[in-house]
């Protein structure tokens, strides 16, 4: 039975409510306040046409909410250049410490830390930043996560796998004069406490993964 | 936390780098405005491609999750009736929203616009507008406009383009189009606005005339919640004692261009009182909000001047088109 007017009002506010939080922080990971809020507002449009779509069931409604922002994120990026993933920013300063010194909060091999990740992070490509964003920030499961990349839960546990060993990999051997695909220039680990703007990255800039499911 | 990325300290560390971490305040205004827009839009309506491909369940790389996005923006072309005409273009915008993301550059007082930036303005003003007009009302292609005034505000360019066709049909075609100073690139965000009406004779001395007034908004009908907030755009004509224009409406003032006796102006904002939106444009239409200033070429500014409203036609008779609405005589 279709559900009536009231019941498909009550449905969407319910649907909106719990996730408009988390919808507007995932579009402001990836995309400057402006464009997050387009995104978040494409997103919702979408959910409100299709709510008959929108899985009910706990903890799925998210990740196909957060699939519907991840797609609004590529077509607007579409008109610069094609790509298939969407790189994933830092903050300038650390959450938690607004107005104070991160030196004096917590000692300086925390903040060498922090420069550091921040430095590997950016060396990463934007596959590699979102399935890492996914399980860290968004903090969802690996199906969860392969909902919202469109790929089986095995390719996304590959996928995940690659990104935090390339991680790894950028924190051991840090580069010096790096230049991104996107060709902007960073410097090497001590030098990188700002925030890499956000950046748009061709799909060459991550590895090719087996996207076959098992 | 599901899976360690590298281990739990550094974990911890790299979620103190978080860019939107959660507890950050959160604008409760703009989540309800959202709220209430997208819930009175209709879910059946087509809204584009774009968006329906934006639902899970279309495969990426199929040529169906790839349909080119939102880009191609908010074209507005409208038709209005002579000389005194109003005309609104349909703004999907919801008040508070938007905030001044969009035209934070916009500055009240015009600056002049560099010829190579012009040329690349109009030329993308043309191309958006193609052809405009048309039975009963006379045609114009855009091409055969010129450009009549030209302004900057910020980031943002703004060109009036005009032409009177041989039987004294005059066209105005207002475009907003953003390309920052000294950029070598192609203006975005392009947006037009025509408006067409009998040859009325032009003011003398320290009249003016309310001319083409339009809003632009988005047609993706995304309530203006990003970068493409409302913003309107009106120009007319000056009598030889004018030199100066000042329009205000719903709060902003506006320091208009003028030159050979045509005045144009646009600000971030409406034109139209909110009341009348889903008015059909024209005479009878929404009521414009905008009062004028003019200063004289003598120092004299004329507060709340009211604008001159022509009564007699042109050489070739008054008869005016509205877009689909009867043709009417003034």
């Amino acid at each position: 039975m279709r559900p009536t007017t009231a019941q498909r009002e009550t449905r969407f506010k319910e649907v909106y409510a719990a996730h408009y939080e988390p919808i507007l922080r995932f579009a402001r990971r990836r995309t400057d306040p402006a464009s997050a809020d387009d995104i978040v507002a494409e997103t919702f449009l979408v959910a409100w046409r299709r709510l008959d779509a929108v899985p009910v069931a706990p903890g799925q409604a998210l990740p196909w909410l957060y699939a519907v922002a991840r797609r609004c994120l590529l077509n607007a990026a579409r008109s610069q250049h094609r790509q298939d993933a969407v790189a994933v920013r830092l903050c300038a300063q650390p959450a938690g410490m607004p107005g104070r010194d991160p030196a004096a909060e917590s000692g300086l091999d925390e903040v060498a830390a922090r420069v550091d990740l921040a430095a590997a992070w950016q060396r990463l490509g934007a596959g590699e930043q979102e399935v890492l964003s996914l399980a860290l920030f968004e903090d969802l499961t690996s199906a969860q996560g392969a909902r919202v990349l469109g790929i089986s839960s095995a390719a996304y546990r590959l996928r995940l796998s690659r990104a935090r060993r390339a991680l790894r990999g950028h924190l051991l051997a840090p580069a010096r004069g790096h230049v991104t695909a996107a060709g902007t220039p960073t410097a090497g680990p001590r030098a990188a406490a700002a925030p890499p703007a956000p950046r748009l990255e061709s799909p060459t800039d991550h590895p090719t993964l087996q996207e076959s499911t098992p | 936390m599901n899976v360690h990325v590298l281990d739990p300290a550094r974990d911890h560390t790299l979620r103190t780098l978080d860019a939107a971490p959660a507890g950050e305040p959160v604008d409760r205004e703009r989540q309800a405005h959202l709220l209430a827009a997208v819930m009175a839009s209709d879910p059946t309506a087509e809204w584009g491609p774009a968006l329906d491909a934006a639902a899970p369940g279309v495969a990426p790389g199929s040529s169906a999750g790839w349909i080119p996005p939102r880009r191609h923006p908010w074209r507005r072309v409208a038709l209005a009736t002579g000389a005194t005409a109003a005309l609104a273009a349909g703004v999907v915008a919801l008040p508070g929203l938007g905030s001044s993301y969009a035209y934070a550059t916009w500055t009240a007082t015009p600056t002049s616009v560099a010829p190579g930036e012009l040329a690349r303005v109009v030329n993308a003003c043309r191309d958006q507008l193609g052809t405009i007009g048309g039975a009963p009302a006379p045609s114009v292609r855009a091409s055969d406009l010129a450009v009549r005034l030209a302004e900057r505000r910020g980031t943002w360019v703004a060109v009036l383009l005009a032409t009177t066709t041989p039987n004294a049909y005059e066209w105005t075609a207002s475009c907003l189009a953003e390309l920052p100073a000294g950029s070598g690139a192609n203006p975005t965000h392009v947006s037009s606005a025509a408006a067409g009406g009998g040859g009325f004779a032009a003011p003398t001395g320290r009249d003016f005339t309310e001319g083409a007034i339009a809003e632009f908004g988005k047609d993706t009908g995304l309530f203006g919640s990003g970068r493409q907030e409302p913003a309107s755009v009106t120009s007319g004509r000056v009598g030889s004692d004018v030199v100066g224009v000042t329009i205000h409406s719903q709060g902003v003032s506006v320091q208009a261009s003028v030159k050979d006796g045509t005045y144009a102006a646009w600000w971030p904002g409406l034109a139209f009182n909110p009341a009348d939106a889903g008015l059909p444009s024209g005479e009878g239409g929404p009521r414009p909000t905008i009062t004028y200033d003019v200063t004289l070429r003598d120092g004299t500014v004329l507060k709340n001047a009211a604008p001159w409203r022509p009564t007699s036609p042109g050489p070739a008779g008054s008869e005016s088109q509205s877009a689909g609405a009867p043709a009417s005589t003034s």
